[in-house]
């Protein structure tokens, strides 16, 4: 409660709070803000037309043509509030790629967590040779170089299970929970020597009941803190995958590939502003957000923090 | 001491066979035709082609066949031919890597001067509009697609200024370099330069580096602001910088001479850390930005399976971590007296 | 101390400046050609390349037997042949070797290293290379590996087969026997896999050594393994200086070329494959043209429109894109297509469906939106400007009446009643080719509007990575896919053979011969007999061959005809979903003058051109 009050009063961390609800909004009020032309795949982003080149929005001000879509008085196509590029309608792109940032950044970071958590506890918990097993495989995976790694598990995958959503996210799951194996790790090894849990060992209460009740719970805090700031970090590397072709499928509403379609039309910018502005506004804003929120709490939470990058 | 740096040196091979058996094991999920699609890059134009290829290059192979041969080489120091290099692997990595070590290090000036001089701003005017403005300033450079930033900055300062040019050097230099005139000895344009006294090459190299030393940089700006801020702040609380504000000195004495410098311990480890992380960053910007380096190679072996290529990059990489944070972790022992190694 | 700073800190800033200034001049780089490319070479051997990246730079190194006339792809003229005799029945060709002329490296032209050059080119027949092409009209088989494993030949014969084929006949003077007659046979001898080698040099360079002992060494080898990977030493107006492998290639003048040194010095080719970089190069004068992808040529119009850039064109390109047609899909494809949700492997193989497929497409729109209009609609397989392009056969129109009448009939209604379900596939990454299939696909699914209550027609558009795709289409598990064909040798048999022929590219994933009890009646070539043939395919392997035998390749003689029975039978049959030929545009710097346009060029052939 301290912790919640502490980060409404940073001017920072409110900022972030309030970027990142609005973010949820906007997910939440998808289906509604930009209907889908097929409600099973709502995915999909709206195409009007065949044109290559990106097409300027119909009126200067946007806020007008997504009224116009919210009261159904036009159908996006017509009012495409942010334009087109490939002619793909941004604004839908941007709409329900909120849904897709929320559930890529959560999934991802989520999981990381979650085998960071269960290799990093066991290993520092039990000690010896299973500690050492696990961090020579942990050691194995942070090796790898991680952008070439995801690279080259999504290149690998791409033609076995398909470009999708579920191979880059795989790609970037299988190399991204290593730090927060070792950071875990760490906390633990500090506090396993507390006496609350010398005193439970004593009563004989099982392993599990330790770990879950009395170790977790007090060692996730740095953990919560740099889960959340890699939340917007997972759209950013989305962005690089789809600028290299291993993204989601072509067409998936993911504002990373959406901006990665603008790359070839940046030398007429100025003709094209809206292919960079929109999508990379929604992608700072997202992740400054998130990135915003995790700081605040990171200072917070300083003195445990110190020297872990 | 001793003991120490080989028992850590000791897991190095334990450690890049781990990591290659997993890439092999990796790439033998794709089929045959699968991986020839790397010397395939058209439609096949005669039927035989495939299975031809196929065979060629030993694709059907069973994996761990393919694993033992390719071991075989590595010890005898062959590593093997990249098809996206158009050279042997060892010699892309010594083709490409002193470029991306060029603007790395480069890259390590403004990172460094400008994220601690932010960090120390930030940290000694704490919560007011400066220590927002610049974690804000910082963290939008980090939140920012690097290709987007990249090219715009390419469109407006060579495009339209023809101020900063992409690539590593001019023909010109290239030129020279041909006809012998100018000499590659660390293979850093900017390095050789100066050996030489040739100040127009130096000059140009710069030109060139500008552009894509920015863009790194800024990404970076973030992180190194972060720790510099933090490690300030912990200093700053510190009894012995309280009493030397008591003893009355000024206040830029206090942070500069006291603070700053007890600051700078945990900062100066992290920077073998982002040498790495420079290193590994490198990907899209050397992409936008045409510069011959080791990670658009690595980005391109790995999108077109070149699996030979992506093994010396993950050996090169996996050897450079290892050595990396073993030195790391010493220094970090040398300047922290309060820090022991296990 | 700070003085010393400040003043050199404000020379840095004039030296910047005037490094800036002095760079903004009028024609940059006079004396080089500098083009910025998508993708680097992947060999400097002549025998041994197919892409064109390879192609272009190899043409401006080395010369061929003979050359195209100007803008003729037809017509040829003397290049390092003098003269040449070909014999009545058609299958001997002689030619005398030009004297005079020197290599790059010093050694002289001779008779011998034009022999040298072509049978060393069949005796490396390296796997995926373009020696297919070649050792077909000379020895009738499709590999040289093919010729040494049969009946009876063995290694050693194979090779004296070779040498035999490709002889010394008379001082200066090569004859080359032919297996049959073969009208593209000068096309094929112009092409830069015929570009001629110095015999001794090449030995010296540990290169086939001329004799057929252990040819096979030499054999299919490694790119790299190639003793001329990145060597070359040829007669062509430009000599190699270096390739940066990945980065750049870099050509000079040859002095003394026997024609005459060339007016611009360096040739350049940058490798930049990044679009936004290639435009920014482009638009600072350092590059004198660049590869512009069909999408991006809006960015290029202002540029033309002030004045800053030259475009050629839309000029008719050597390029088809198609849909095709796997008449019978592999058994366990992830691709199979359904006929009322059960598999039916051969569901493309009903005639009514695959029309249905072609009126469907809204071609007009396509060619208007994807291609700006440069694209031209063909009826049948051979492109316009070539022998056999036949102006009266009309491809299938757009038409949404037609295509319902097609599908009603498909499979005798049970389409219609039944549903089905067939997936779309092409290479990831082609935009236009996207487009094509979902056009396709949106126009299917709205037929399902017009018969409600029924199981859908379900059309799936994916776009596979290469590796997949490539698989895919080795093992016949494609169902429709779109492909481009670019022109090996400007002469029909390169279109029919690829598209029609048994072993042919496409063909070989198109399953023709489920098509069975086929009736052949004469249209055009009616010197040949009505026929019945098993299959399909058989019906097209006796036509192809027929047409590449025939002596007579004159316009209006006995090969046009046969070609355009094929074209007939193409469109009848409906193999593919509408044949686009594409328009090519070529941008260029204002100040670069001599350019002209001839298909057969892999790419710029920079002899003719001049700055200033």
């Amino acid at each position: 409660m301290r912790t919640l009050n502490k980060l409404l009063k940073n001017p920072l961390s409110l900022t972030g709070i309030i970027l990142v609800l609005f973010f949820a909004g906007v997910a939440i009020a998808a289906p509604w803000l930009a209907p889908p032309e097929n409600p099973n795949e709502p995915y999909r982003i709206i195409r009007c037309g065949y044109l290559p080149m990106p097409q300027p929005p119909n009126s200067s001000n946007p806020l007008e043509g997504i009224w116009k879509i919210i009261t159904r008085e036009a159908t996006i196509c017509e009012a495409r509030p942010f334009g087109l590029i490939e002619s793909y309608d941004i604004y839908y792109g941007i709409v329900w790629g909120t849904r897709t940032a929320f559930f890529v950044g959560l999934v991802i970071t989520g999981l990381n967590v979650l085998i960071g958590l269960i290799v990093g506890a066991i290993g520092a918990y039990f000690g010896r040779w299973l500690d050492e097993l696990l961090m020579r495989i942990t050691d194995i995976f942070l090796a790898f170089p991680f952008l070439v790694a995801a690279i080259t598990m999504a290149a690998v995958l791409q033609p076995l299970i398909g470009r999708g959503l579920i191979t880059a996210m795989i790609a970037l799951i299988v190399f991204g929970w290593m730090s927060y194996a070792r950071l875990i790790r760490g906390d633990i090894l500090a506090i396993k020597e507390r006496d609350y849990v010398y005193a439970a060992q004593a009563i004989g209460a099982p392993h599990s009941r330790i770990l879950l009740r009395h170790i977790i719970p007090n060692a996730i805090y740095p953990t919560l803190v740099v889960g959340s700031m890699d939340i917007g970090s997972y759209v950013l590397s989305f962005a690089a995958l789809s600028f290299l072709g291993l993204g989601a499928e072509r067409g998936y509403a993911d504002w990373g590939q959406i901006i990665s379609f603008a790359r070839d039309w940046i030398p007429r910018l100025s003709d094209y502003w809206y292919i960079v502005v929109y999508p990379g506004a929604a992608i700072l804003l997202f992740v400054l957000g998130w990135n915003l929120i995790g700081d605040a709490f990171r200072d917070i939470l300083d003195p445990r923090l110190r020297g872990r990058v | 001491m001793l003991a120490y740096i080989i028992r850590r040196l000791l897991l190095l091979p334990i450690l890049l066979l781990g990591v290659t058996i997993f890439i092999f094991a990796f790439f033998s999920l794709l089929s045959p035709e699968m991986r020839a699609s790397l010397y395939l890059t058209d439609v096949p134009k005669s039927p035989d082609a495939m299975e031809r290829v196929i065979k060629k290059y030993g694709l059907d192979q069973p994996i761990h066949i393919q694993y033992w041969n390719w071991l075989n080489q590595v010890i005898r120091g062959n590593l093997g031919w990249s098809k996206t290099a158009q050279r042997p692997v060892s010699e892309a990595l010594l083709y490409y890597l002193p470029a991306t070590l060029e603007l790395a290090l480069w890259a390590m000036l403004p990172v460094l001067l400008v994220g601690i001089w932010l960090g120390i701003l930030s940290a000694v005017h704490q919560d007011k509009l400066i220590d927002h403005t610049t974690r804000v300033f910082a963290l939008v450079g980090w939140s920012f697609p690097t290709f987007v930033f990249g090219l715009l900055m390419l469109m407006y300062f060579y495009a339209k200024l023809q101020w900063f040019p992409p690539g590593q050097v001019s023909d010109w230099v290239t030129r020279e370099v041909i006809n012998g005139t100018f000499i590659r000895y660390t293979q850093l344009y900017t390095i050789d330069a100066l050996i030489q006294g040739r100040f127009d090459v130096f000059l140009d190299s710069l030109r060139h580096i500008v552009l894509p030393v920015i863009t790194l940089a800024y990404v970076q700006w973030a992180l190194l602001l972060r720790v510099t801020r933090s490690s300030m702040l912990e200093t700053l609380r510190q009894e012995y910088i309280t009493t030397a504000r008591a003893k009355g000195l000024s206040e830029r004495v206090v942070i500069n001479k006291h603070a700053a410098r007890n600051a700078m311990i945990p900062v100066a480890t992290i920077g073998g850390l982002l040498l790495i992380n420079l290193l590994n960053g490198v990907v899209i910007t050397e992409t936008v930005f045409n510069y011959p380096g080791i990670g658009r190679w690595a980005a391109t072996a790995a999108v077109q399976l070149d699996i030979l290529g992506v093994l010396g990059f993950t050996l090169f990489n996996g050897f450079l971590l290892v050595v990396g944070n073993l030195v790391v972790d010493i220094l970090y022992a040398l300047i922290d007296p309060r820090v022991r190694l296990e | 101390m700070k003085a010393v700073w400040r003043w050199s800190s404000v020379a840095l800033v004039v030296m910047l400046v005037f490094g800036v200034v002095g760079g903004v001049a009028q024609i940059k780089n006079p004396d080089s050609y500098i083009e910025a490319v998508i993708g680097d070479l992947e060999t400097l051997d002549p025998a041994w390349h197919y892409d064109t990246a390879s192609a272009t730079a190899i043409f401006n190194i080395y010369d061929t037997l003979v050359f195209y006339d100007g803008e003729a792809v037809d017509k040829f003229v003397p290049q390092l042949a003098e003269s040449w005799t070909v014999s009545p029945d058609g299958s001997t060709y002689t030619f005398k070797i030009r004297k005079g002329v020197k290599f790059h490296a010093g050694g002289d032209l001779t008779a011998d290293d034009v022999a040298y050059s072509i049978q060393r080119a069949l005796l490396q027949d390296r796997s995926g290379g373009p020696i297919h092409m070649i050792i077909e009209p000379i020895l009738d088989v499709a590999s040289i590996d093919e010729l040494a494993k049969k009946e009876g030949v063995g290694d050693l014969k194979a090779c004296q087969m070779v040498l035999d084929a490709i002889k010394v006949t008379a001082p200066d003077t090569v004859t080359i026997k032919l297996a049959f007659p073969f009208g593209p046979f000068l096309q094929i001898l112009a092409g830069s896999w015929m570009s001629i080698l110095d015999k001794e040099w090449m030995i010296a360079q540990g290169d086939w050594d001329g004799k057929c002992d252990n040819w096979r060494k030499w054999w299919d080898p490694k790119a790299e393994d190639s003793k001329i990977f990145d060597k070359a030493n040829g007669t062509g107006p430009y000599k190699l200086v270096k390739w940066d492998k990945g980065k750049e290639l870099i050509l000079e003048r040859n002095e003394n070329y026997w024609k005459g040194p060339a007016k611009i010095k360096n040739y350049i080719r940058k490798v930049v494959p990044e679009w936004g970089t290639r435009l920014a190069i482009f638009e600072a004068g350092d590059a004198d043209s660049i590869d512009v992808p069909r999408p991006f040529v809006a960015a290029m119009d202002p540029l033309v429109k002030a004045g800053k850039a030259r475009m050629h064109g839309p000029l008719p390109g050597p390029i088809m894109q198609s849909g095709f047609i796997n008449f019978r899909v592999k058994e366990g494809s992830a691709f199979m297509p359904k006929l009322g949700g059960a598999d039916k492997p051969d569901l493309l193989n009903d005639l009514n469906l695959r029309r249905a497929l072609n009126y469907c497409f809204d071609t007009p729109t396509y060619i208007k939106e994807s291609w700006v209009g440069e694209a031209e609609q063909i009826g049948g397989v051979i492109i316009k400007g070539r022998l056999g392009y036949n102006p009266d056969q009309k491809p299938y129109e757009f038409s949404l009446a037609k295509c319902e009448e097609e599908l009603k009939k498909a499979w005798d209604g049970k389409v219609w009643s039944d549903g089905m379900r067939i997936v779309f596939t092409f290479n990831q990454g082609n935009v236009a080719r996207r487009f094509a299939a979902e056009m396709l696909e949106r126009n299917l699914e709205e037929m399902n509007k017009k018969r409600p209550g029924r199981p859908i027609f379900s059309v799936d558009v994916l776009d596979l990575p290469w590796p997949t795709y490539l698989k895919a289409m080795d093992a016949g598990e494609l169902a429709v896919f779109w492909v481009g064909w670019l022109e090996d040798y400007a002469h029909p048999h390169n279109w029919v053979q690829p598209y029609m022929y048994r072993t042919g590219a496409f063909a070989i994933g198109q399953n023709f011969d489920t098509t069975k009890d086929v009736e052949f009646k004469p249209v055009y070539a009616t010197f040949l007999e009505a026929k019945k043939y098993d299959t399909l395919q058989d019906l097209f392997d006796d036509l192809v061959v027929k047409a590449k035998k025939e002596p007579d390749q004159t316009k209006g003689g006995r090969a046009e005809k046969i070609y355009f029975e094929l074209n007939r039978l193409a469109l009848e049959y409906a193999i593919n979903i509408q044949n686009i030929q594409l328009q090519v545009r070529r941008y260029e710097q204002v100040w670069v003058k001599g350019w002209f346009y001839n298909p057969a060029y892999p790419g710029t052939y920079v002899y003719w051109l001049s700055k200033g």
